[in-house]
């Protein structure tokens, strides 16, 4: 019945319910413009993960930092803002940290050499076997040869432990490349004309400095995390930097002006802008009447040094010279001739560093505001330990011994008749000792500690340090990774890596005098070792525990600490312990105080004492260096932000922006040659060697140089990233000598460039 | 509702290119090579003097206003929180990947790893917990900086009003985004423009074909039958108006 | 006027089985539109999802809903099709499935004339006779019967894929994803568009024919009027008094 009605509700309900839904479905059409919509989420969370403070290893700056770790596993990196080299700051290699710790690569087990050294055969063994025929080898060299024929080479705080164990054996050839390979001159340079150093940690006041002329200092690339950040904050409030350089690097696209230089002309640049200083009076007169001496020798002696005679010498426009001599002079004292941090250029480095000290000291920049600073340092004792013993040597020849007959260091860095003006500390003249190991002369070295360290691809000349490996009747290397050097050993030692262990203590000299503490992050992976217990393991078999009287080395810092009112677990909570900045200690003359020039005669010795006394003075002449030929090019080498020399080759995190390096060509050069972009090249030097890589044709490099980024060329297949990746700069560098220094001359280097045929690369 | 409105400043005058943002960002968020969160663009160019000139733009996520991301994705996995950061809420991301060729700065991308997509979040995770994002912290130049631009009191704000800070955008897109680029007043190089957004071919099929037929099927077919309902209503009363016995409707005319 | 006579047509788990898609659709259109958030694929207005997914605290919970009653769905339609295959299913899909383009043909022009009829039109327009369904339910069904095995399998793998494949192994998986969605919504309009009809015409043109679902009992007269062809064979069955 109801079917049949003739109009129920039901119907009106329909109609209202579709004039409804047409009115919703006409408001769903425009619902793209009604925009986001807003609904509960789920929120990542951050995992928690535990803290501990280290100092970064990644370069030789050592950043402060905290280690994350979460179950055991280092995941990040982050700086530790009190640390005075980084403040926080850590860069892509420091972050890379952890892959250095987790690389497969590494070497994992002792081993012995089984076949020829170098040839890559092994046979895993024990620590306890490892260690004692590394204790009989030694003693072995010890009971032929005497103490002296062993010698230590390696880099940095890790080295100290071996420091310690070679100068317990009683050998003075501790060496590190640091000195003949990279610093000497500049150490020396200001030695000598200030009685002080700029050290490894750059006293200088960079944020407040208006006028930067670089030579070269490529700073955001050869990475300083503290240093950068102070060079762009004085960019950023507008100081000048004056970038000279054959290559434009990032560094040069950060300053105002680039001064494309021919190679290895810098010292020209200099005598010519202390000309224009000194003819012009631009200098600070009443500083350097009060604290120098030798402006009237200086005068004499930079007559001809004209800057139209520079312009000869370094296609730098004379005007330019003379306006940049002015310029900086305006500045002044915020102003700074910033010297590179490698100096082993030419074979008057001394010279060239002089020139720039010189220009400082007129320019009156030390302890004012953007000039240099007068360091505070946290003075921590060392440990107590037995004075080392350096026995008589009778069998080597008199000039090598002192008066006491005790042998002096084979390098002759600090030595009389051999370079007097090298330090002979811990450092000494890491360039000479390869010659010595391959001559035997002048005395033989028979057996080789390396901590860590890579004689092939970081040294100038593989067949020098193949014959110094082959004279060798004992060699063990410690490191982390394997690399070409140590694919020498007799016996292969893991070391753990900064990561995994306590080391002693890293104090330095900033604003603030600091003193910071490494602790591990994590267990030392496989069966690495830490470096100060390899070394006490060796000591002991050696009957030379006694140098290494503490159970561990965060033992040794305890009681180090603990001598200046501090401890180990204190340090651990933040890291760093810090004398507080005192602008009246850093900076003396701006706060009516003197500055303190320790030299004989108390001042800056605009022409040094002590260079007159060796005879010295011609280094303050400039010297011609290499004739090239049209068809040559000066072969530059540098730096990249993301590696560091040899070692970071195998870190994917690192390898993903620079896998391999290229040779930079200009354009018209790469052009006569029928090079492009991407082509592999064969580079030769002067002596036939060569390397293969491919080219990068940029406008950005001088037509007459071609430029590659050092530390590849890996040829030791058990770095399986690095391998065959790139070419080597130490294929092909020069190893010419700074008379005066020692130190080594590695960019006259001149090569010719063609394109490698067959696809070789 | 939040008040805050995050933002990330590249100075690009800073950016030395030295790739620690990168490499932290890597660590901090576990990202499997061949892939990142963040990059630096390098553009090469050459002044009135003939010469070079190199520029550095760190590059991320832009976290755009309208993100384009957002509009793609069906589940809301792609989102953007009131404080202006625009997140992937894991659970709800099928890794369907509709919402990667939307992004026009390419930032967005599937993680081998996971499953889902993985892309800048301003490090949402340390940013609730009063930390900077990673590449901020660590950044070697001093280039980035990152905080609430509402905040009058925060650095950003007050970088934001000292000089000139442009956006990436193009006149196609986006409207808007919360990350600023400080060139030194160099116009920005097309390199780092975003390109247009760009939709899967299923993205298009979903809104270029199958919603508007739906509404407009769906409006026909209602009209439709509504319209034959008041047609039988007005017959219906037609009928009765006329005194007629209600004709059984639809039997008479077999 | 006597009281019509009727026969059963329908058993009750039919019945039962329409009114459970009935009542699964429409929990689970409305939760669907909630579920689809971004601009540029919504259908919905943004109040919509907005309003769902805040009351379900999150779209993963209106999904994991949505699914789980998509399931059920599934599952009922599937064991009814297991357990009355024989009996209810083949028949229904012998009667309903259009799968020539004769009967196409013909289906159609049920259709259209049906619908000309509603606005006064074709009046004199003979409608072919029809069999237990007419043109227009048949292409509806046939519709529906296919829609909803796509609207099954692109909802599974929409859930299910990302959990079972691991979409980065092969751009295959993702494409199906977004392929799914696309098939998902479409077929699920289609039914909706389908729908308006369906329901206009139980609810007012053939009220009787709700009125059989719901008893499973229709009037002998009714199908000799609308259904001759199944009318002549119900008599042949002897179905018929």
């Amino acid at each position: 019945m109801s079917s049949k009605q003739a109009f129920n509700p039901g119907r009106r309900a329909f109609l209202t319910g579709s004039a409804a839904g047409a009115g919703l479905a006409v408001a769903g059409v425009p619902t793209r413009a009604l925009g986001r919509i807003q609904a509960p989420h789920q929120l990542e969370k951050l995992k928690p993960t535990t803290e501990t403070y280290g100092f970064c290893d990644m370069c030789f700056w050592r950043c402060g930092i905290k280690v994350r770790s979460r179950d055991g596993r280092v995941v990040k990196i982050d700086g530790n803002p009190e640390h005075p080299h980084n403040y926080g700051i850590v860069c892509a290699k420091g972050n890379a940290g952890p892959m250095w710790a987790y690389d497969p690569d590494r070497l994992k087990y002792p081993m012995r050499r089984v076949g020829k050294r170098g040839e890559g055969k092994w046979e895993r063994i024990s620590w306890d076997e490892a260690l004692d025929e590394v204790a009989a080898g030694l003693a072995r060299v010890k009971e032929q040869y005497g103490p002296q024929a062993l010698t230590v080479i390696g880099h940095g705080t890790w080295m100290k432990p071996y420091t310690r164990l070679g100068r317990a054996f009683g050998s003075p050839n501790i060496c590190s490349p640091a000195f003949g390979f990279c610093c000497g001159p500049r150490l020396v340079a200001n030695d000598l004309v200030a009685g002080r150093t700029l050290t490894g940690n750059e006293t200088l006041d960079l944020e407040n400095c208006r006028y930067f002329l670089m030579l070269g200092r490529n700073i955001t690339e050869a990475l300083h995390n503290g240093e950068v950040r102070g060079w762009m904050d004085a960019v950023a409030k507008g100081a000048k930097s004056v970038y000279v350089d054959p290559r434009f690097n990032i560094t040069a696209s950060k300053s105002q002006e680039w001064l494309p230089i021919r190679p290895l002309s810098d010292h020209a640049l200099l005598l010519a802008l202390i000309h224009v200083v000194i003819e012009e009076q631009l200098y600070d007169q009443a500083f350097v009447a009060e604290y120098t001496t030798g402006l009237d020798e200086l005068r004499q002696r930079v007559q001809a040094y004209t800057p139209e005679w520079a312009e000869g010498e370094t296609e730098i426009p004379a005007d330019t010279i003379r306006r940049i001599a002015r310029e900086m002079a305006e500045a002044a004292p915020r102003a700074l001739v910033y010297s590179p941090r490698r100096v082993t250029r030419t074979t008057n480095q001394l010279g060239t560093l002089l020139a720039i000290a010189q220009l400082n000291a007129l320019l009156g920049v030390w302890d004012r505001y953007g000039g240099i600073f007068t360091p505070q340092t946290f003075d921590i004792p060392e440990p107590d330990l037995p004075p080392y013993e350096y026995p008589r040597a009778d069998n080597l020849p008199e000039e090598w011994v002192d008066e006491e007959g005790r042998p002096l260091r084979a390098d002759g860095a600090g030595v009389d008749g051999a370079f007097p003006l090298a330090w002979g500390d811990d450092r000494g003249l890491a360039n000479q000792l390869w010659k010595v190991m391959a001559t035997e002369k002048p005395y033989p070295i028979k057996a080789f500690i390396a901590a860590g360290g890579n004689g092939f691809l970081s040294g100038p000349d593989y067949e020098l340090v193949h014959k110094a490996i082959e004279n060798l009747e004992f060699f063990v290397a410690c490191d982390v990774m394997p690399n070409e050097m140590n694919r020498y050993a007799d016996i292969l030692l893991p070391e753990a890596s900064y990561l995994e262990r306590y080391d002693d203590l890293q104090t330095g000299g900033q604003r603030e005098g600091y003193v910071a503490l490494r602790s591990p992050a994590m267990e030392p992976l496989h069966e690495s070792r830490d470096a100060w217990t390899i070394c006490k393991q060796i000591a002991e078999r050696l009957d030379l525990g006694q140098y290494f009287p503490h159970d561990s080395v965060a033992d040794l810092v305890d009681e180090r600490l603990r001598k200046v009112g501090l401890s180990r677990e204190e340090l651990e909570q933040k890291g760093v312990a810090k004398i507080p900045a005192d602008p009246a200690v850093n900076f003396p003359r701006e706060h009516g105080r003197r500055s303190e020039f320790p030299t004989p005669s108390g001042k800056l010795e605009l022409v040094p004492s002590r260079l007159k006394a060796m005879g010295y003075e011609e280094a303050l002449d400039y010297r011609p260096q290499v004739a090239r030929e049209p068809d040559e090019f000066h072969l530059a080498f540098g730096r990249t932000g993301v590696h560091t020399h040899t070692r970071t080759q195998n870190n994917p995190w690192l390898t993903e922006f620079m896998a391999e390096n290229r040779l930079w060509v200009h354009p018209d050069a790469a052009a006569e040659r029928g090079i492009e972009d991407g082509d592999p090249l064969r580079v030769t030097d002067r002596k036939g060697r060569s390397e293969t890589l491919r080219a990068k044709v940029t406008r950005r490099i001088r037509k007459d140089t071609v430029f590659m980024v050092h530390g590849f060329g890996g040829f030791d297949p058990r770095r399986q990233q690095a391998y065959g990746r790139g070419g080597a700069t130490s294929n092909l560098v020069s190893n010419d000598v700074d008379p005066y220094l020692g130190s080594a001359a590695l960019d006259r280097g001149l090569v010719r460039v063609e394109k490698a045929s067959g696809g070789e690369a | 509702m939040s008040e805050k409105r995050y933002v990330m400043l590249a100075d690009v005058t800073r950016c030395i290119n030295c790739k620690a943002c990168v490499v932290a960002c890597r660590a901090e968020w576990d990202t499997p090579l061949g892939h990142s969160r963040d990059w630096v663009a390098e553009v090469e160019d050459t002044d009135d003097n003939g010469m070079p000139v190199l520029d550095f733009f760190p590059g991320r996520c832009q976290h755009c206003e309208n993100a384009p991301c957002v509009s793609a994705c069906p589940t809301g996995a792609a989102w953007k929180r009131d404080d202006g950061i625009v997140l992937v809420d894991d659970p709800l991301c099928s890794g369907c990947e509709l919402c990667v060729p939307a992004c026009p700065y390419d930032a967005r991308w599937l993680n081998p790893e996971t499953g889902t997509i993985s892309k800048c979040t301003f490090c949402q995770p340390r940013v609730d917990e009063g930390l900077q994002p990673a590449c901020v912290e660590t950044c070697v130049g001093g280039a980035l900086h990152f905080g609430d631009a509402n905040d009058p009191d925060s650095e950003v704000s007050k970088l934001l009003a000292e000089k000139e800070w442009v956006q990436l955008t193009t006149e196609a897109v986006p409207a808007s985004t919360n990350h600023y680029y400080y060139t030194g007043g160099k116009p920005l190089p097309k390199e780092v423009l975003p390109r247009p957004v760009q939709q899967s071919i299923q993205e298009k099929a979903i809104s270029d074909v199958v919603n508007p037929t739906a509404k407009i099927g769906l409006g026909a077919m209602v009209a439709t039958f509504a319209g034959a309902g008041l047609k039988k209503l007005i017959d219906r009363r037609n009928e009765l108006s006329g005194d007629e016995r209600p004709a059984e409707h639809g039997r008479e005319e077999q | 006027m006597a009281e019509a006579e009727k026969i059963k047509v329908r058993d009750r788990w039919t019945i039962r089985l329409h009114w459970f898609n009935a009542l699964c659709w429409a929990l689970l259109v409305p939760t669907g539109l909630g579920i689809i958030s971004g601009e540029s694929l919504r259908l919905a207005p943004a109040w919509w999802p907005q309003f769902l997914q805040t009351l379900f605290g999150g779209n993963q919970n209106l999904i994991l809903f949505h699914v789980v009653l998509g399931v059920v769905w599934m599952v009922g339609i599937g064991l009814f099709i297991l357990l009355r295959w024989r009996s209810v299913v083949v028949p229904f899909l012998r009667n309903v499935m259009v799968l020539t383009p004769g009967a196409l043909w013909r289906d159609l022009r049920t259709l259209v004339i049906t619908m000309a009829r509603l606005f006064g039109l074709m009046k004199r327009v003979p409608i072919p006779p029809q069999g237990r369904y007419n043109g227009a339910q048949r292409l509806l069904g046939t519709m529906i019967v296919f829609a909803s095995l796509a609207i099954a399998f692109s909802g599974l793998y929409l859930y299910f894929g990302p959990m079972v494949f691991h979409f980065p192994d092969n751009a295959l998986y993702g494409a199906a994803f977004r392929w799914a969605l696309v098939v998902h919504a479409a077929a699920v309009f289609l039914v909706l568009i389908g729908l308006v009809p369906h329901i206009y015409f139980a609810i007012v043109e053939e009220r009787e024919s709700l009125e059989t679902m719901k008893s499973g009992y229709a009037e002998v007269d009714f199908i000799k009027h609308h259904n001759p062809l199944w009318y002549e064979e119900l008599k042949r069955e002897g179905k018929l008094r």
